[in-house]
């Protein structure tokens, strides 16, 4: 027979054989939400802290990177919250955005070499500035590649908003670059 | 003709569904959706490098093994640690406050040598692919072809080595560093070859040390030594310029300064 610390000991083993390999893939996601800052670190780590917390209702074979970035998710949500209720002027809701990205399509010739150009702080900044939720749903659909009934689950959204809200963020990430490359005198970001 | 719908587009970029016929026949569409690759292919490669400090990870470790611990007593203490996590990192306490000082520092300059050290490591392997395929060079008599080639391959036109510098031009390459493409070039000096390579990256995110530029060059030059190479580097314009060789650093200063007055050069 164990007694309770054994039973926690075994437990916090389990988490960490299971949980802290997608320490990495937290992080970036902390990134994508924070920027390179001590918040994501944060972020990061309270996250780990609420999964171990939450753990007895993680179901052993199902994704755990996918339930820890629900817990991130919603870590960051209760942030804005609070930050909001501090006065803090942080965009919670994605239309603000959206709607102002309403100007006329161009196409960038040569996109590939183009976006070479930028620097990664350059592409972290750009998307830093897209509504909270694009930003994420940015992230997990293109750089982790989840499948978007995944990224439906983690956002609590139906599957048809994820990928609008998909196809929202890259055009606004594209105009949140233009800045960058006017500013670099970039070729080929308009006719 | 109606062009695809974003939520087409969207399909085809998560593989969902075969490539509409319409694709095929329109080069609107087409253009399109490259651009929608190339934005999340870019997205992908940016984070790829973004990784989680040791630092990070010890602490959480540290975090989990006391939460562990305590939540055997008593069913309320992890909570009690996230609330002792934001107490610490909100209200100053002292003794964490020492902590953060020396750990975070250590941790950035940890981070920090490693991501130097690494791109250095890239600017020389540069160097020896252009070394190892200086047949392979696209090669021009005339430095503006050289620079219109390289401006085509990577949206920034470079200055390049007046003619009259007594180097000799083996041609230019384009390159992978940091996961971005960049152009260098390759000039053959009395002691060796010697390539440069045109980044917006600054030296100093290179790990690279400042120094005065001494008799050939008027700014400041920062110098590093990499890989049996030595590399120099100056700003001009919005590029930082590297140069990089199996030689001595007096003869990289001599090609930063041909550089500078090729630069002084085209100003006027």
């Amino acid at each position: 027979m164990t007694d309770g610390t054994d039973t926690h000991l075994g437990k916090a083993a389990r988490f960490e054989q299971i949980a802290l390999p997608h320490l990495d893939d937290v992080y970036r996601a902390a990134v994508a939400l924070c920027g390179r800052s001590n918040e994501a670190e944060d972020l990061t780590q309270t996250t780990f802290v609420r999964a171990l917390e939450r753990f007895d209702t993680f179901q052993i074979g199902t994704n755990c990177k996918a339930w820890l970035f629900q817990i991130l998710r919603n870590l960051w949500i209760d942030q804005l919250r609070h930050k909001k209720v501090a006065g803090s002027a942080v965009p919670l809701d994605e239309t603000l955005v959206a709607q102002e990205a309403g100007a006329e399509e161009t196409v960038w010739s040569d996109a590939d070499d183009l976006l070479q150009n930028f620097s990664d702080d350059q592409i972290i900044a750009a998307l830093r500035q897209l509504p909270d939720d694009q930003r994420l749903t940015l992230f997990l659909v293109d750089v982790e590649q989840l499948s978007q009934q995944e990224v439906a689950e983690i956002t609590a959204v139906a599957v048809g908003t994820v990928k609008s809200r998909t196809s929202r963020a890259r055009r606004e990430l594209k105009n949140r670059l233009l800045p960058y490359a006017k500013e670099m005198r970039l070729k080929g970001y308009q006719p | 003709m109606s062009h695809l719908t974003e939520e087409q587009f969207e399909a085809i970029l998560q593989g969902e569904t075969p490539v509409p016929e319409h694709l095929e026949a329109c080069p609107q569409c087409q253009a399109l959706l490259a651009e929608k690759r190339a934005l999340a292919e870019r997205l992908r490669q940016t984070f790829t490098s973004i990784r989680a400090g040791s630092d990070l990870a010890d602490r959480i470790r540290a975090n989990l093994s006391a939460a562990s611990a305590n939540t055997g007593k008593t069913k309320s203490r992890p909570r009690t640690l996230v609330l002792a996590a934001h107490r610490r990192l909100w209200s100053g306490l002292a003794a964490a406050a020492a902590i953060w000082a020396i750990a975070i520092p250590v941790s950035l300059y940890l981070n920090t040598s490693s991501q130097a050290r690494a791109a250095q490591t890239e600017l020389v392997e540069i160097h020896k692919q252009n070394v190892a395929s200086l047949g392979e060079l696209f090669l021009h008599e005339d430095p503006n072809e050289l620079a219109s080639y390289l401006e085509s391959k990577t949206g920034h036109t470079p200055t390049m080595l007046c003619p009259k510098s007594g180097l000799t031009m083996c041609g230019c390459s384009t390159r992978q560093f940091r996961g971005r493409t960049v152009g260098s070039y390759v000039v053959e000096g009395s002691d060796g070859p010697i390539s440069v390579v045109v980044i917006p990256d600054a030296p100093k995110s290179l790990g690279m040390r400042r120094e005065r530029g001494g008799q050939l060059v008027e700014q400041p030059v920062w110098r590093s030594h990499c890989g049996g190479c030595n590399v120099a580097s100056v700003r001009i314009g919005d590029r930082c310029y590297y140069a990089v060789g199996q030689v001595a650093q007096e003869r990289l200063d001599g090609v930063l300064t041909d550089l500078l007055t090729a630069c002084q050069c085209c100003s006027k």
